[in-house]
């Protein structure tokens, strides 16, 4: 198999203990030497033939900071469909996006398409961006995508999406694949996501409406493969940042999306500001 | 090969003419060929405006928008004067997408030596939809009367729907006759 390789241009790290995929994605970043980069994992398969036409696509435009393209996901494509999850494609959907072959993304429906799941690979980065935002993965065992997803998509000058499918993405049940950890590994998410939110907020109530939402169904994602018996420190772990993180601005938020106010109030037994309803 | 198999293979050089074409700046919609063999056929009384270009790697991509509902809007590929006799099955796939969903009927045009032609309309309809997907269809032309074994031409015609705005994505298409 070696001889059917050309690995000249391969750069092999290694860590001498695992430490997971935000430090080996981190570690990979600092030594890269090309304009652009594309994080990908060892379990999933590139879709060569529609990535070298984005790639030709993106040759032909004038810079961009990070360029989204779609992903085939082994669930649908065991269901006979070829393509991304529903609650994927929804919010490619709601963003106004969907079948373009490249387009810009504009700044108010970033928001939105943000939601979709957190995944490194599914993007390409210029890399001088990642490393003037100081933009990387979190360290964590678990969820080290978030910052990388929502920093770059939030700081971008300029992005694109794609609905080009360069990626199948393959979710084995019952493997060891981040996907299926159950354990209390599954709380440092909080950790992880209490900068994201700081930065969200700062970004503007858009952004930080749209976190909030998609923390609320990542919760939800955490609790239907959680051991049991983490069940209550994680529940207590997601008031304590709704707390931190939505109750200031709570008045804010149920001005705005009187849903998501209640969401959140309800999941982190918060009282919602009394206001006079029209 | 037989003349069947003849026509199909010049119909799909069309296509992969079109595929291999990449015009990724707007075409204006209008009837000219987009490739020989293959062009638009729009209603004049709907006054369509719209654009199309053919990204790499993939056949056309529309965005038509018609003064006034339309009656028809269609993408025709010639087929040549296809012989059907003792052809069980004539299949086509295809794989599309749209950002918001539509439907498409597609059609066998069959011309006629007085001038005029008839359609046989495919069972199912194409929906083009936000995530690419794959349609197949079949007709059976030797169980089909209202399908003539000979024509002087025909053609596979993709209706799209004419009334409102419409934005189509069709990445592949292809016809066979197994």
């Amino acid at each position: 198999m070696a001889d059917l390789l050309d690995l000249s241009d391969v750069t092999l790290l290694r860590n001498d203990v695992s430490r997971g995929g935000g430090v080996a994605r981190n570690r990979g970043l600092s030594v890269v030497e090309t304009d652009y980069v594309l994080f990908f994992d060892a379990d999933d398969r590139l879709c060569e033939a529609e990535l070298d036409s984005l790639l030709a696509d993106l040759g032909e435009s004038e810079g961009f900071d990070l360029c989204l393209f779609k992903y085939a996901d082994s669930r649908v494509a065991r269901a006979g469909g070829w393509g991304q999850p529903d609650w994927d494609e929804r919010f490619w959907t709601m963003a106004g996006l969907g079948s373009e072959v490249l387009c810009d993304v504009p700044r108010d429906a970033r928001p939105i398409l943000a939601k979709i799941a957190n995944y490194p690979w599914n993007k390409i980065f210029r890399t001088g961006f990642l490393r003037a935002h100081g933009i990387g993965c979190a360290e964590s065992t678990v969820h080290q995508d978030i910052p990388l997803h929502w920093l770059s998509l939030i700081a971008a000058d300029r992005m694109l999406v794609s609905d080009r499918i360069c990626a199948f993405h393959e979710i084995s049940a019952g493997s060891n694949q981040l996907h299926n950890r159950k354990g209390a590994e599954r709380l440092q998410v909080f950790d992880v996501l209490d900068p994201v939110a700081r930065t969200a907020h700062a970004a503007g109530e858009e952004w930080s409406r749209s976190l909030l939402a998609f923390v609320l169904g990542l919760g939800d994602w955490i609790r239907g493969r959680l051991d049991p018996a983490h069940l209550d420190a994680f529940d207590e772990a997601e008031r304590g940042f709704l707390a931190r993180q939505a109750e200031p601005w709570l008045d804010e938020i149920l001005a705005a999306d009187p849903d998501l106010a209640r969401r959140i109030s309800s999941r982190a037994a918060l009282s919602l500001p009394e206001r006079d309803t029209p | 090969m037989s003349a069947t198999d003849l026509e199909l293979a010049s119909a799909t050089e069309r296509l992969n003419e079109l595929r291999g074409l990449y015009r990724p700046r707007a075409v204006p919609l209008s009837e000219e060929p987009l490739v020989p063999g293959l062009r638009f056929r729009l209603d004049p009384e709907a006054g369509f405006e719209g654009v199309w270009h053919s990204p790499r790697g993939r056949l056309v991509s529309l965005q038509a928008r018609p003064e006034r509902p339309g009656r028809w809007l269609g993408l025709h590929l010639e087929l040549g004067p296809l012989a059907l006799e003792n052809v069980p099955f004539l299949g086509v796939v295809a794989r599309l997408a749209a950002p918001r969903p539509a439907a498409i009927r597609m059609a066998l045009r069959s011309g006629r030596e007085d001038g005029g032609f008839s359609d046989q309309f495919f069972q199912r309809h194409l929906l083009a939809q936000p995530g690419e997907a794959d349609h197949l269809d079949m007709i059976s032309p030797d169980r089909m009367p209202d399908i003539p074994a000979t024509a002087p031409w025909r053609e596979l015609v993709l209706f799209f729907p004419p009334t409102e705005h419409l934005e189509v994505s069709l990445h592949d298409l292809r016809i066979f006759a197994p």
